[in-house]
């Protein structure tokens, strides 16, 4: 027997025409399983009618209107408008940011740096960076198991990291664990993954933390106007760690 | 009102690289993204990845949407793909497919009062159901969208959006039950043994 596939589902919606509507009626009469299946469709359509509609999480498509900030400006040489609303409180900063390595990684090596301690977690705790790291366009990654970002965070992160660059001065207390350059690689792969960054967008911090509770790389970047000029803003990127999806941005002007 | 701006006028103030423009379509559209991709992968946080996703690469591809179809018919059809994209990507992370293959993971819902155990059940059974039929019918019987337009999204003729639905309901309907998620067996046969192959 073959069955009116293509018509059951029609048939259950009521939108068949009367001819075809007779047609399954005749096969229904005759056909044990059609019946069924056309009971438990029924069922089906009324409870996916029933499924509500859910709210949008608050904060969704921000990182998209970021990025779309983000296109718009490089086309129009990179003019921000409106993005200079980031107030945040410097002293709370300062109890959040263990480390900063302002590294200038653009400046013409190619050098990987060595890792501190061969892949491992060596913790230096005393140990600021070498100069080579600094200057080698590697820079390390820094564990913060314990740092749990969130939008407040990292404006605050924005904030602190545009304080130091601005200060143009290359200091760090690390307790941080220095991982392996492949790691820290994979990690600044991730943020660059999702589009977005430019050629003018230099790398000077990489944190693996949360964000919002959930497993995140934290990038931060010096950005200037355009190639060959000095940095004028902080841009930092969160991006999940298991699939290199945004989580959110921030931004901060020098 | 740029509100009542027709989506086509609004994508091409957007490929203007009017940034206003864009956050009134994502406005406008956010809700149904977010919806279709929480019904496709069952979980906030996917849904919301897939969300970002599919606007990102509307923002990325604006300037190739051409207005055959319309605006809303190529959103869909962004946001399928990439809920078929995450989809994938999960399957394969190594670190999420421990234990169980087959028990799709529970659901982390939303403490939302809407949430009743009735659409926690109902959303669970649709992980159940082959991604291709659960496309199909979150399209149509949630979403409401009429055959035409679905198949236009997927891209299938609609005769096979209509077969999949069926199977799609039925699948479902067996998996709330707690039965085998059976489908209709090519040769026809009501017997079991003939469905189990």
């Amino acid at each position: 027997m073959t069955h009116p596939e293509e018509h059951l589902s029609g048939y259950v919606d009521g939108t068949l025409a009367t001819d075809e509507r007779a047609e399954v009626d005749a096969h229904l009469a005759t056909c044990a399983t059609c019946r069924e299946e056309i009971e438990l469709a029924t069922g089906a359509v009324t409870m996916l009618r029933e499924l509500p509609e859910v709210p949008v999480p608050f904060g969704t498509t921000r990182p998209v209107m970021a990025e779309a900030g983000k296109e718009r400006t490089s086309r129009a040489r990179r003019s921000w408008g409106g993005r200079t609303q980031w107030a945040a409180g410097l002293a709370a900063a300062a109890a959040l940011v263990a480390v900063v390595v302002v590294a200038l990684p653009r400046l013409g090596r190619e050098a990987r740096t060595e890792s501190a301690g061969g892949g491992g977690v060596a913790a230096a705790p005393t140990r600021a960076p070498s100069m080579e790291a600094a200057l080698s366009g590697a820079v390390p990654l820094e564990i913060q198991p314990n740092a749990d970002f969130d939008a407040m965070k990292l404006e605050r992160l924005a904030d602190s990291s545009a304080l130091r660059a601005g200060s143009d001065t290359a200091l760090a207390q690390p307790s941080v664990k220095d991982l392996s350059g492949a790691q820290a690689e994979g990690a600044a792969a991730c943020l660059a993954k999702p589009g977005g960054l430019t050629s003018e967008d230099r790398l000077v911090r990489l944190i693996q933390a949360t964000f919002q509770g959930r497993p995140a790389y934290v990038g931060v970047y010096l950005e200037s106007p355009s190639a060959g000029q000095p940095a004028d803003r902080i841009v930092i990127w969160v991006v999940a760690r298991q699939n290199c999806s945004i989580l959110s941005f921030s931004s901060k002007r020098l | 009102m740029p509100s009542e701006e027709r989506d086509e006028d609004l994508v091409r103030r957007a490929v203007d690289g009017d940034r206003a423009a864009f956050g009134i379509i994502v406005e406008r559209h956010e809700r149904r993204v977010y919806n279709l991709a929480l019904r496709m992968t069952g979980r906030e946080e996917d849904a919301r990845d897939a969300t970002q996703d599919a606007f990102l690469t509307a923002l990325r591809k604006l300037a190739s949407f051409r207005g055959e179809a319309a605006f809303t018919t190529w959103m869909h059809r962004v946001t399928v793909n990439a809920c078929y994209d995450l989809l994938r990507k999960r399957s394969r992370a190594p670190l999420l497919s421990i234990g169980d293959d087959h028990e799709p993971e529970p659901p982390a819902w939303p403490d939302h009062a809407e949430a009743t155990d009735l659409s926690i059940d109902v959303q669970r059974a649709l992980l159940a159901v082959p991604e291709d039929y659960r496309v199909v019918m979150i399209l149509h019987d949630v979403q409401d969208l009429p055959y035409e337009e679905v198949a236009a999204i997927v891209g299938i003729p609609v005769g096979t959006v209509k077969s999949r639905l069926h199977r799609g309901r039925v699948a479902l309907a067996r998996a709330l039950r707690g039965g085998p998620e059976r489908e209709r067996p090519e040769p026809a046969g009501p017997s079991d043994e003939a469905r189990s192959r």
